[in-house]
């Protein structure tokens, strides 16, 4: 089998999920083949470890196909949000089997100050590795508010933790990322 | 949030890069998964298929009996039409002379004709019969006369003769008549010569 992400796609999103509707493979590969990478990726930056990583695809993509009916595309970015959505459950859930986050230690923060221009300068692939680094469950919660946009009292609902455990959960994180980020000098990048 | 922003699309725009991973093997998971679930779903769908038609035929089958019951109680002359093809065998008795038909009740006990009591008189062997006279035709119009009836099932029918009950019962004590005639002594009209002379003497 050969992926190739640098063919054109002529097929419309539209036109291809409602072919993957009626179950072509070809058409599901092609869906495959477009957002795998993104999504491996993905999944990564949340259970950081490349088998679990993959399982956390497989089983997304197998939700993503199987409940493929009850989506309604509406324009171009909402088929990759609601992928990205399944995605980031599964990640979750994967998480939660090796992490409990109610066990997480919670501090009152009521004003976090963050020192957002660090990673404004800071090179992409840089922060990524970063992010990585964080422990479980700064990074799970990193990674929604920062990067997904999700509020507080949506991750408390997600991962089953208080909003004041998501707010100081949020706030350790970034002070993590900004010493290591004045430790070792900022990286310049994209 | 400006900061934010920026910060999701350099993660983004380092997502999109591709890496080295198990892409094939996964989509192989993938489409072993999906066609695994799709046989479970199919054989599912073909088991509800089965039982609905196999009761859906139960149900045609009952109804449909119930209704060619129906039928042949709405429209006997249809049935007659019917068992126009295989008549019933008919048995002969013989009663005081006179022979009654009867079907077989085991055979048709479902339909019996009305008039099924043919009373056919007994015929001196003597006595010829002119042939042509009696042959039945299929334009008789006595023929056409015998309707049907439809019995419930499991009744069978009972056909025989009711005789006319004859009345032997004697009265034990029989009424006495009162004799008219006045009873005389026979010393008043006995003469003498008693050959000519009738008596009624009452003894006590």
């Amino acid at each position: 089998m050969h992926f190739n992400n640098t063919k054109p796609f002529h097929v419309s999103e539209a036109e291809l999920v409602r072919q993957c509707k009626k179950g072509d493979l070809k058409s599901q590969q092609r869906l495959y083949d477009l957002f795998s990478d993104r999504f491996y990726r993905l999944a990564f930056r949340y259970v950081k470890d490349q088998a679990e990583a993959e399982d956390v695809v497989m089983m997304a993509f197998v939700k993503i196909f199987t409940n493929l009916q009850k989506f309604t595309w509406q324009d171009a970015g909402s088929l990759e949000a609601w992928m990205r959505k399944i995605l980031i459950n599964e990640a979750l859930m994967a998480l939660r089997k090796k992490h409990n986050f109610y066990l997480t230690e919670t501090l009152d923060v009521e004003n976090p100050v963050h020192d957002s221009e660090i990673f404004q300068q800071a090179d992409a692939e840089y922060l990524y590795g970063l992010i990585l680094e964080l422990p479980d469950g700064y990074r799970a919660v990193f990674n929604l508010f920062a990067i997904e946009g999700y509020d507080h009292a949506e991750i408390a609902k997600l991962l089953n933790i208080t909003e004041s455990t998501s707010r100081s959960q949020l706030y350790k994180s970034r002070q993590l990322l900004i010493r290591k980020i004045k430790q070792e000098g900022l990286h310049y990048g994209t | 949030m400006e900061p934010e922003t920026t910060l999701t699309q350099k993660i983004r725009t380092v997502e999109q890069k591709p890496v080295h991973w198990k892409k094939a093997e996964v989509w192989f998971a993938i489409h072993e998964q999906i066609s695994t679930t799709q046989k479970s779903y199919r054989f599912y769908y073909y088991a509800a298929a089965v039982i609905f038609f196999m009761f859906f035929n139960v149900y045609k089958l009952t109804i449909g009996n119930e209704l060619i019951q129906d039928n042949s109680q709405l429209f006997p002359t249809l049935n007659r039409v019917e068992n126009q093809n295989e008549a019933p065998e008919t048995r002969v008795i013989d009663y005081n002379n006179i022979t009654y038909t009867q079907p077989d009740p085991i055979k048709h006990e479902h339909q019996i004709p009305v008039a099924v009591m043919v009373k056919n008189e007994t015929v001196d062997f003597d006595h010829e019969i002119d042939e042509t006279s009696i042959q039945p035709t299929l334009d008789d119009p006595i023929a056409n006369t015998v309707e049907t009836v439809t019995l419930n099932q499991g009744v069978q029918p009972i056909i025989g003769v009711i005789l006319v009950p004859v009345n032997n019962t004697v009265s034990v004590k029989p009424k006495r008549k009162k004799l008219l005639h006045k009873l005389e002594s026979i010393e008043n009209e006995f003469d003498g010569s008693p050959q000519n002379t009738i008596v009624i003497a009452r003894i006590k």
